[in-house]
């Protein structure tokens, strides 16, 4: 049919009578319905997710969930082990990860000069925040647990420093991308060197979307399970040397969830409730941070 | 020529000083920056090597029939890994299936039909949701989805369906509430925020002009989703990382991961724009000259 024909049909409004304007009606309050529908299944299930992690996590928090560590069926111990194992890890994984993200970060931003080697890194960063981060555990299990002959906190912190540092590289771009020129040119001309120029200037006005950058990924590998399953470990005892197995609360929701002890599983959706609350937490203080200092001022 | 003001002169040696240490400091800074951004190369030519390697001695030891045999036996030392690619596509499928009809009717409600203050609460809930880890779902869905399918879905869905070839396949064996579809539908709960907060930023990021027009043209709010919203946003998930990329922070769809497969998932979503009984030929011309894709994307 052709454009000329049809377009004053459209025209006349969808008020009308006749079979077409009907069928149009028809169709949009079905999809409507559909869509509120829709809305309304997920919003239950998730918040389903929410309530049942909630009403069942809380039921196994006291104090002695921060205090003792994890321990025998039916001894009543806490999650004091593996909280503090997954400080150490996520912190240090942060601590190794930021420095080389932002640097990596700067290199792509301001050292166009590169060319093509600059575009590759782009590329393998890209590529770097959607490999599975299964991957990521079996390839530090190749390279650092199998060598050494046995699971350390060590190994769980660079896989997941593996997983912080792309994250970190994108929002630092972004942001330095988001620095206006002129702010630039104005150091240039009072005399300052270039590294001065980007710490001293860009990264400063950037400060506020790579802090939120930061905090997101930070939220991100506090979650990860898979990473650590062969890196880490876990461990059923104190321990925060990384030279060991160290415990963290996402492993321990693995290994206590099918358990066949009912606190067991207990402590498996207390670990879940806590992590859930850090993660949101982390993640609403990064928007607060954001709408706070903005991107770039 | 030209003479030096005296006081210049006088701080010349200083000034070339500080040049040389501003010189040392870039080429320091420089190969600081340079060795970051290589190492990231090397993890990644690290991760691809160990991978190769790794894989090698499984093709090495059962050749190209290892993707294709479906042999678990450690007593023979015979393995085949058709097993796990077969549950990985179709759980892969099914949670597609059921997430992105959820998640696009969610984000058209979002962009569309919700009140603006309701809209904001909920399209944040959504982000936040879909920064969950991922053992939350998997464990929610262990300790509620799996016995809810045992005792209700499973036993029924193996009486009426569990003859049809290919769905059947989804329901074979003991209801124990474990398998298939029970791991699709967890995967498809826990991708539907995500892919729901990335269709809403690309659906948001529609000129406005675009819409209103076709609005003024007389179109239903399903008839400018369809025919214009969609078009342009397929052309931009697979035309621009910037829907993506160039959003500010924080929207999910630059923290996650999947992001490259949350364009996946929508180029999926989006059904390519057919001839209709009427046609917006201003807005599409409007659209066909902001993107060249446009043409390619109807053919």
């Amino acid at each position: 049919m052709s454009v000329q024909k049809t377009l004053p049909e459209a025209g006349r409004g969808w008020q009308r009578g006749g079979a077409q304007a009907m069928r149009r009606r028809l169709v949009e309050r079905l999809v409507s319905m559909l869509c509120n529908i829709a809305t309304v299944i997920v919003l239950f299930v998730l918040f389903s997710i929410l309530w049942t992690l909630v009403t069942r996590g809380a039921a196994g928090l006291s104090l002695n969930t921060f205090l003792h560590s994890t321990g025998a069926p039916g001894s009543g111990g806490g999650l004091a082990n593996a909280i503090a194992g997954s400080c150490e890890q996520t912190g240090l994984a942060a601590l190794i990860g930021t420095p080389v993200g932002m640097m990596t970060g700067i290199y792509l931003s301001e050292f166009g000069q590169d060319g093509r080697v600059v575009q590759l890194v782009r590329f393998v960063s890209d590529m770097l925040l959607s490999v599975p981060s299964i991957l990521v555990g079996l390839f530090i299990y190749l390279i650092v647990v199998e060598p050494a002959g046995h699971f350390s906190g060590m190994a769980g912190t660079l896989s997941l420093a593996v997983l912080f540092i792309p994250i970190v590289v994108r929002t630092t771009e972004d942001m330095l991308r988001l620095v206006p020129r002129a702010m630039r040119e104005a150091a240039y001309a009072l005399g300052a060197p270039g590294w001065r120029v980007i710490l001293g200037v860009c990264l400063r006005a950037a400060r506020g979307g790579i802090m939120t950058g930061i905090l997101l990924a930070l939220a991100r590998i506090s979650g990860e399970t898979a990473p650590l399953l062969f890196t880490s470990l876990g461990n059923l005892n104190w321990s925060t040397s990384l030279g060991a197995p160290m415990a963290s609360l996402p492993v321990t929701i693995y290994q206590y969830a099918g358990s066949a002890y009912d606190d067991w599983v207990q402590m498996a959706w207390t670990s879940a409730l806590l992590i859930t609350v850090a993660v949101l937490a982390t993640n609403i203080l990064a928007r607060w941070w954001l709408t706070r200092n903005g991107s770039a001022q | 020529m030209m003479e030096l003001p005296s006081s210049l002169a006088a701080h010349d040696g200083a000034v070339s000083d500080k040049n040389t240490r501003g010189q040392w400091g870039d080429a320091l800074f420089g190969m600081v920056a340079r060795l970051a951004g290589w190492s990231l190369l090397a993890v990644m030519a690290g991760i691809i090597l160990v991978l190769v390697w790794g894989g090698r001695q499984a093709f090495l030891a059962f050749g190209p029939a290892f993707l294709t045999s479906t042999a678990w036996n450690p007593i023979s030392h015979h393995f085949g890994a058709a097993t796990s690619i077969f549950g990985t596509l179709v759980t892969t499928a099914v949670a597609l299936v059921f997430a992105v009809p959820f998640a696009f009717g969610v984000a058209f409600w979002l962009v569309e039909m919700a009140p603006p203050a309701l809209a904001r609460f909920i399209e944040t809930a959504v982000q936040l949701l879909a920064a969950v880890p991922s053992i939350i779902f998997g464990m929610w869905g262990f300790f509620i989805v799996v016995p809810f399918m045992a005792h209700h879905v499973e036993p029924a869905a193996t009486h009426y369906l569990g003859h049809v070839p290919g769905i059947g396949l989804l329901f074979r064996g003991a209801p124990y509430g474990t398998g298939l579809l029970t791991g699709g539908i967890i995967l498809a709960i826990m991708v539907t925020p995500f892919i729901c907060s990335v269709m809403t930023d690309v659906f948001v990021s529609i000129p406005a002009v675009l819409k209103e027009s076709a609005f003024g043209l007389g179109a239903t709010r399903w008839e400018v989703m369809r025919q214009v919203v969609l078009p342009w946003s397929w052309a931009a998930s697979c035309w621009a990382p910037a829907a993506h990329w160039g959003k500010p922070w924080p929207s999910p769809s630059s923290s996650a991961t999947a992001t490259g497969w949350g364009g996946c998932c929508l180029r999926r979503a989006t059904p390519l724009p057919r001839s209709s009984p009427w046609n917006f030929p201003k807005v599409r011309q409007a659209v066909s000259s902001c993107r060249p894709c446009w043409h390619w994307a109807r053919s």
